[in-house]
């Protein structure tokens, strides 16, 4: 199963947690099979409209089945939420590892609807 | 004549000095450009919205699932994200969408059609000497330059025409000041109000745009804030509103301040009559 994490680096399982999905700097996507991972850059970062669409299109791409995030916008959500994608929110100070953790133990929220007006 | 008034940051006072400035001329037109919180109708027409309104409209893609193969080269076209491709299905976002219409053009399949989407509506009312037009975007909608440029329509150059502008540097600003003869930046004398005017400032010079400042808000110990940066960049300070408690009793009553406090008429009189003076000044040093 392909897992996504919105990161802040690219520092391995220890990196931190990017609070901002459309504007995250990278895009952790990890298998949990072999917990193998891989750090993609989000382009939609720096642009000027659409961080969010930007960002779920990028997950889309990359096969992502869940994506644990601190915060998902209006549009991203009904983006993700139309490829199927299932969505659960953590706090932003937890690590890439504990977020796994997490969700393995079933102490996640799934998100059922956007968590923030998102931005400009 | 054409004078937009604008401001770095939101209330700073654009409305007051709008609506003061409108009642104290004859023949004018007043344009609320601030879109997305019009507010000169509170002072000028408060039943504006009882009126019949005009629809700004814009174009959107609309897909035609049939026909789409799902190429995503409408999604990789889009430079704002307003498409995105999701299960083979492509995903419209109109709030983002800019209406370049390159998607339909891009589109192999002539999948993509355009779609008219109201994103405002242009109110109009006269209260005496003022023929008044307000441009307000809809709740959710985020292009706010389609429904200032349709306000802009409506200018008639035999008045005296002020614009109210969106506060900010942003594009909708750079349009509701395009093509205007002179700007006025209202600021107040606080280390916000500086910091937002000298971003403003940056912007008029970026476009050419001839301009002087009002200070609101004015207070003898605070002002030099303001008119040091002025003096040091060579900025006219054409008017102080004082910090009064008077003025903004009658603000929070929804009273433009000259219908109580008539001097005031004829100070916003000389400051559009300067203001015509330096316009007329200018064009004959360029014109040398």
């Amino acid at each position: 199963m392909k897992i996504i994490i919105p990161s802040s680096s690219n520092k391995g399982l220890e990196a931190e947690i990017d609070s901002k999905f459309g504007r995250a700097t990278y895009f952790a996507v990890i298998d949990s099979d072999d917990m193998s991972i891989e750090f993609v850059k989000n382009d939609s970062a720096s642009q000027a409209s659409g961080a969010g669409v930007g960002a779920a299109q990028l997950c889309a791409d990359r096969g992502a089945d869940i994506i644990i995030a601190n915060d998902f916008g209006p549009k991203a959500f009904y983006a993700l939420d139309s490829a199927g994608i299932e969505m659960y929110s953590v706090s932003s100070e937890d690590n890439l590892n504990s977020a796994i953790k997490s969700l393995q133990s079933g102490s996640l929220t799934k998100v059922t609807g956007p968590t923030s007006r998102g931005k400009r | 004549m054409k004078i937009s008034i604008l401001s770095g940051k939101g209330g700073t006072g654009k409305t007051t000095l709008a609506v003061n400035m409108a009642l104290s001329l004859k023949n004018v037109q007043l344009l609320d450009a601030d879109v997305e919180e019009p507010d000169d109708y509170i002072f000028i027409s408060p039943d504006i919205f009882e009126t019949e309104a005009e629809s700004v409209l814009r174009l959107i893609p609309e897909v035609d699932d049939d026909l789409c193969t799902a190429c995503k080269k409408c999604v990789d076209f889009c430079e704002y994200n307003a498409l995105a491709m999701m299960l083979d299905k492509v995903l419209v976002f109109p709030e983002i969408c800019h209406s370049c219409g390159g998607c339909k053009i891009v589109c192999p399949e002539n999948a993509i059609t355009e779609v008219e989407r109201e994103l405002g509506k242009i109110r109009h009312a006269v209260n005496g000497d003022i023929d008044f037009w307000q441009g307000d975007l809809n709740t959710g909608e985020e292009k706010a330059v389609p429904v200032i440029e349709k306000l802009k329509t409506k200018m008639d150059a035999d008045k005296k025409i002020i614009i109210d502008s969106p506060p900010g540097t942003t594009c909708p600003t750079v349009e509701a000041v395009a093509e205007t003869d002179y700007s006025i930046v209202v600021t107040e004398p606080t280390p916000f109000g500086l910091h937002d005017m000298d971003m403003v400032i940056e912007m008029l010079r970026e476009i050419e745009q001839p301009f002087g400042v009002v200070i609101n808000r004015s207070d003898e110990n605070s002002d030099h804030l303001i008119e040091d940066y002025c003096t040091e960049n060579n900025i006219n300070i054409l008017l102080k509103i004082p910090f009064s408690r008077e003025i903004a009793e009658l603000y929070s009553k929804g009273t433009a301040f000259v219908k109580e406090m008539e001097s005031w008429k004829s100070k916003f009189q000389l400051l559009y009559y300067d203001i015509v003076r330096e316009v007329n000044n200018n064009e004959k040093n360029n014109s040398n």
